[in-house]
């Protein structure tokens, strides 16, 4: 196990230095330039160029980014006139972080549960239930979910508050519109998934051995049946993580989103290049962790050749 | 009697119609006995066994008839109580150990399973030691080490062995065997039939062997039923079947297989034909367009079992009209004939 744990965190390790690289070069290449404002002279403009370091040929700025990142230092937004990117990141991911871990974990749980429920009732109302859910859930964009959330139950029905992030009130709806669509994506996955295990030997097996229903999925069917489900929770996680960015601007949740779109509309390379650096290398390291939770769970993934034979 | 199965008749519905699996079988198999349950592919006996089980959901499958245990009628039992049969009355073998365990479980908690759902009180440590021990018991080495292994770690023959451990842990009264050795390489089916046979003895336990080459359980065991499209059409002891088969099928079946006498260049006779459609089962005998030896009355009328012999007081009986007391001469014609295939017949 430790060996292929090891193996797993080298490989994000040079995930993140060529994520690192790749997105310096592209945002480089964006067309345009920052500080095009017509009240700019071009004195101000050279100097201004000149004061972030772009007057030097592109791969100096780049060794620099990589040893100021290496301390932790991201820049410094152009646009917030001196905000260190790092700053940025610091005050509003805890917002993006706590609405995406909440619709995680309620996507985990309730897609799940929808899908060994399903499963267990197949071709009965239940089942049928489930799959519209479902159906309605994987065609629906976050937005419009977010937006006919936001209609029913805060403009109409009045149960909770239609925006801002200010207690466990207002996480409500937010937490059910970001995490719609992968709960019903886990909950299908989770279905098809136990719908095969249900078929297979080992499944009778242990029928034969005299374990009861319960028994048998709760021991046997539900731990196999996840394995699928755990190894997309590596996109689901990017999925929950860009749908932030809608979900944050419905419910003016003061989260991440709003600076990375401002970053990409200004051309505000430290602010984009910080952000997506954070971004990528959160998604990195959460894939990680699931590889390492696929090996806990699958005895036949952690165990490389030399240790088998 | 541990097991009697009576009249048992088990169709499943489908969208093509209603396939006739099971048409009215009746085993008895006693005390310490070794029944053996031959027959080619698809004719019934994976249901026959799996419905003593009370594996075969109903619906969509329509069971009818009696099978009783003890002189318990598993059929009308609760399921609660059919739950406290599997694995501790009944012990089941299947055919693929590769897909019997489960890939994410350690095989000393799965077979530990077996045991502590019959034995809710017992102490964890005591029953590992007994997991252990029937490890050990099944002939895998250093069953210590063993226990938390997965079983992809292990070869087929091992994870057979496995299995049966599962399937003896509680010291079954009957251990259902189906085809426990298909899917093993040769040396490893011997030693896995050894073992199963060495494990009848040590737990007085009976057992049903059910497998589709009638050399595997040549000196095994004690009775053999032949099945054939869903029906037992001989039965007898083991050594009567063999040397005096009395239905034409169980004839052929014999001739198919390779024996070490066979001679250098001799073709290897095959069962020509196919068996019945099942959706639609015939109305007479179901061998009748394979069988050599068929008269008028085959197609028109199901035949009756009749006794062909009777040593020690076990029967030998055959579901066939040659033996009906006026197929006299078409008896003796099939037996001059060396109860040939159907093919060769025409030959003569
Ligand atoms: N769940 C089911 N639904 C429909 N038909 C079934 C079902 N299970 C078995 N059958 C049919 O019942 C018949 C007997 O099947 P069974 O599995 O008992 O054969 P078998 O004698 O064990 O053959 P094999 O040697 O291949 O294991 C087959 O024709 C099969 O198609
Ligand atoms: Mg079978």
């Amino acid at each position: 196990m430790a060996r292929y744990i090891l193996k797993r965190f080298f490989i994000s390790l040079l995930t993140i230095i060529a994520l690192v690289t790749v997105v310096f070069f592209l945002v480089r290449a964006i067309p345009g330039e920052p500080f095009l404002s017509d009240k700019l002279t071009p004195e101000i403009r050279e100097n201004m160029l000149r004061y972030y370091g772009f007057d030097q040929p592109l791969y100096v700025q780049y060794l620099k980014y990589v040893k100021n990142l290496l301390r932790g230092d991201l820049g410094v937004s152009m646009h917030y006139n001196g905000l260190a990117v790092a700053g940025i990141i610091g005050d509003s991911f805890p917002y993006s972080a706590s609405l995406g871990i909440r619709a995680l974990l309620l996507a985990c749980l309730v897609g799940i549960a929808l899908g060994v429920v399903s499963a267990l009732n197949r071709g009965r109302f239940l089942d049928y239930f489930c799959i519209i859910i479902a159906i309605v859930g994987v065609s629906l964009p976050d937005f419009v979910t977010g937006y006919l959330l936001q209609y029913v139950f805060a403009i109409k029905l009045k149960l909770f508050p239609i925006a801002l992030w200010r207690g466990f009130r207002y996480t409500v709806l937010p937490t059910f519109a970001l995490s719609f669509y992968t709960t019903a994506l886990l909950a299908r996955i989770m279905r098809a998934s136990m719908l095969e295990v249900t078929g297979q030997d080992y499944v009778k097996v242990a029928r034969a051995k005299g374990l009861s229903e319960f028994q048998i999925v709760a021991r046997h069917e539900i731990r196999n049946a996840i394995l699928p489900v755990i190894t997309i929770l590596g996109p689901v996680t990017a999925a929950i993580l860009t749908g932030t960015f809608i979900i944050e601007s419905i419910y003016a949740v003061p989260g991440m989103g709003k600076f990375y779109v401002s970053g990409i509309q200004n051309l505000d390379y430290s602010q984009v290049l910080g952000l997506t650096i954070f971004y990528g290398t959160f998604l990195v390291m959460a894939n990680f962790v699931v590889d390492i939770l696929y090996g806990f769970v699958d005895p036949r993934i952690r165990v490389d050749r030399r240790d088998r034979a | 009697m541990p097991l009697a199965v009576r009249d048992l008749e088990v169709s499943f519905r489908t969208y093509g119609g209603s396939v006739s699996a099971v048409r009215g079988v009746n085993l008895d198999v006693s005390e310490g006995e070794c029944l053996a349950i031959v027959g080619e592919s698809g004719c019934g006996k994976s249901v026959t066994a799996q419905t003593v089980m009370r594996l075969i959901p109903s619906p969509p499958a329509e069971i009818r008839g009696s099978v009783t245990m003890d002189g318990v009628e598993l059929l009308a039992l609760p399921e609660k109580r059919m739950k406290e049969i599997r694995g501790a009355k009944i012990g089941m073998i299947f055919q693929d150990p590769m897909t019997s365990l489960d890939p994410t479980m350690q095989i000393g908690k799965q077979i530990m399973e077996a045991l502590t759902v019959h034995d809710r009180g017992l102490k964890p440590l005591a029953a590992a030691d007994r997991v252990i021990e029937v490890l050990g018991m099944v002939g895998i080495p250093n069953p210590e080490k063993q226990f938390r292994r997965y079983a992809y770690e292990f070869s087929g023959g091992m994870r057979q062995r496995v299995v049966i451990a599962m399937a003896v842990i509680c010291s079954p009264r009957l251990l259902i065997a189906d085809e426990p050795t298909t899917a093993l390489d040769v040396t490893t089916q011997a030693q896995i039939l050894d073992l199963i046979r060495d494990l009848k003895t040590k737990l007085r336990t009976s057992v049903v062997i059910i497998t589709h080459d009638m050399g595997v359980v040549a000196n095994m065991a004690d009775r053999i039923a032949v099945f054939y499209a869903g029906q037992v059409v001989e039965e007898g002891r083991s050594e009567d079947v063999f040397l005096n088969p009395s239905h034409p099928y169980t004839a052929a079946l014999l001739m198919s297989r390779p024996s070490l006498d066979w001679d250098r260049g001799q073709k290897l006779a095959s069962v020509p034909g196919t068996p019945p459609d099942l959706f639609a089962p015939p109305a007479g005998c179901g061998f009748f367009d394979r069988c050599a030896a068929a008269m008028e009355v085959c197609r028109e009328a199901l035949p009756e079992f009749f006794e062909t012999e009777n040593h020690e007081g076990v029967s030998h009986r055959s579901l066939c009209w040659l033996h009906h007391p006026s197929g006299k001469t078409e008896l003796a014609r099939w037996l001059s004939g060396g109860r040939g295939l159907k093919g060769e017949d025409s030959q003569c």
